[in-house]
């Protein structure tokens, strides 16, 4: 993971310079006093001390369940992630396998085909970098899953190598529930919703799209699906 | 000097192409709307209305968009085509309005609703004519814009954050649509007013006409 580099000290004295001189420019209309303002935003305190959600946003409670109708249940202990196709360690794999890697939480947006859209708080390890802890092949064309609910997809690897193609295994910081697909689900926000399958069990790296390329794909939606 | 036709072969097309496209994409976009009939939130979804199956085309969401993004393209194109055509021919000034044009909207209102006289004409096309057509050509281009921005939300994000988010593109698309599909009973009953010869000429083409207004060829 990348660490953060903290800003040199000259940059912020160049600014703070700047802020002293504007306010000797403009006293009347400048105003960079910060203390004993109220910090803006809302919702419970977050690492800093300042409330965790930004000015003008909110938590979404009603996150819509979308599925093929019967919620697998996944045992965690049992479950195992079945890797194959052009990889040099195929096998199976465990959630600790993936949780190893290195973990990405991002607010993104979840765009459905239906047309309604909303942000979620997700979190789980890169799709490119459990490719590369797999042996993936880099020159491979496609991944295809396979889900414990016998719903099935296959993406582009470009897409699914893209930073932000998790392998998601949490939603706003706690484990992943039943209806969001647990144990582990597909979250891609360069594509629609019914690309990031969930209840993952099988990936297979190829270079020939099967046939049955997506469960609603086969039915006339577009198998790129891109954002 | 030869003689032009009052509608040249291009915009014959152009407006045919364009009036089967609006057709389907009107059929098929009621289609993908009856999929979330809605523009509030998912959860609770409360249906705005629900379209019925009769002005539908494709059946099921898959086959609908399939339609409106193939027809999308006609849209396009033969928008694109018009557009280019009356740019470089300059027949754009016959139907564009323009600020001139303005006091000329409220005596041919007068005349078209309130039985006042016909206000004198000096331009193939009057003031209401134009404002009309400038509107639905202008309403056709947030149809395209709005239409890319929904297709691609991710890759024109500046362009949804400007329209005010991905919910809201929807509202200016669909109210859009309204808009163009309220022109269409004026236009067709104008034209129906006007007989069989002014319906057939935007088919044939029409007289040859002498233009009122100078023509750079």
């Amino acid at each position: 993971m990348k660490k953060e580099t903290p800003l040199p000290d000259s940059l912020v004295e160049k600014r703070l310079r700047y802020i002293e001189r504007q306010r000797e420019l403009h006293s009347e209309r400048v105003n960079v006093v910060f203390e004993g303002r109220a910090p803006q935003g809302s919702g419970p305190a977050n690492r800093h001390g300042m409330p965790k959600l930004p000015t003008g946003q909110r938590q979404v409670p009603n996150w819509p369940v979308l599925d093929l109708g019967d919620v697998p249940d996944v045992s965690l202990d049992a479950w195992r992630l079945e890797v194959s196709g052009l990889v040099r360690k195929p096998g199976e794999y465990t959630l600790d396998d993936i949780r190893a890697l290195p973990k990405i939480v991002q607010n993104t947006r979840h765009v459905c085909v239906e047309g309604w859209a909303v942000i979620g708080s997700f979190g789980g390890s890169r799709v490119a970098d459990f490719l590369t802890r797999v042996g993936a092949d880099e020159s491979a064309r496609f991944l295809e899953l396979r889900c414990a609910d016998d719903y099935y997809e296959s993406v582009d690897m470009a897409s699914i190598r893209h930073p932000q193609s998790l392998l998601c295994y949490e939603m706003y910081g706690a484990p992943l529930t039943r209806t969001h697909g647990a144990p582990l689900r597909l979250v891609m926000p360069t594509k629609l919703g019914y690309k990031q399958a969930k209840y993952i069990v099988g990936l297979r790296v190829s270079n020939v799209l099967p046939a049955a390329s997506g469960y609603w794909e086969d039915q006339g939606y577009s198998w790129h699906g891109g954002l | 000097m030869t003689g032009r036709l009052e509608h040249p072969a291009v915009v014959r097309l152009c407006h045919w192409f364009s009036a089967l496209a609006i057709a389907i994409l009107v059929a098929s976009g009621l289609q993908i709307f009856a999929a979330f009939p809605s523009f509030g939130e998912k959860i609770p979804e409360r249906d705005l209305f629900i379209p019925p199956a009769s002005i539908t085309l494709g059946g099921w969401l898959g086959a609908g968009l399939q339609w409106h993004l193939t027809f999308a393209w006609l849209f396009v194109v033969s928008g694109a085509v018009y557009v280019l055509y009356q740019l470089t021919t300059g027949n754009y000034r016959q139907v564009l309005f323009v600020r001139r044009d303005v006091a000329g909207v409220w005596p041919m209102v007068r005349h078209y609703f309130l039985f006042a006289p016909k206000p004198p004409q000096n331009a193939t096309y009057n003031a209401l004519q134009k404002l009309a057509y400038t509107t639905a050509l202008a309403l056709g281009v947030v149809l395209i814009v709005t239409g890319f921005a929904l297709y691609k939300p991710v890759q024109l994000s500046p362009l949804v954050s400007l329209l005010g988010g991905f919910g809201l593109v929807r509202v200016w698309h669909f109210a859009a649509m309204c808009g163009l599909l309220a022109f269409i009973p004026g236009h067709v009953i104008m034209v129906a007013l006007h007989g069989w010869k002014n319906f057939a000429s935007m088919w044939t083409g029409g007289a040859e006409s002498q233009r009122r207004t100078p023509m750079p060829n």
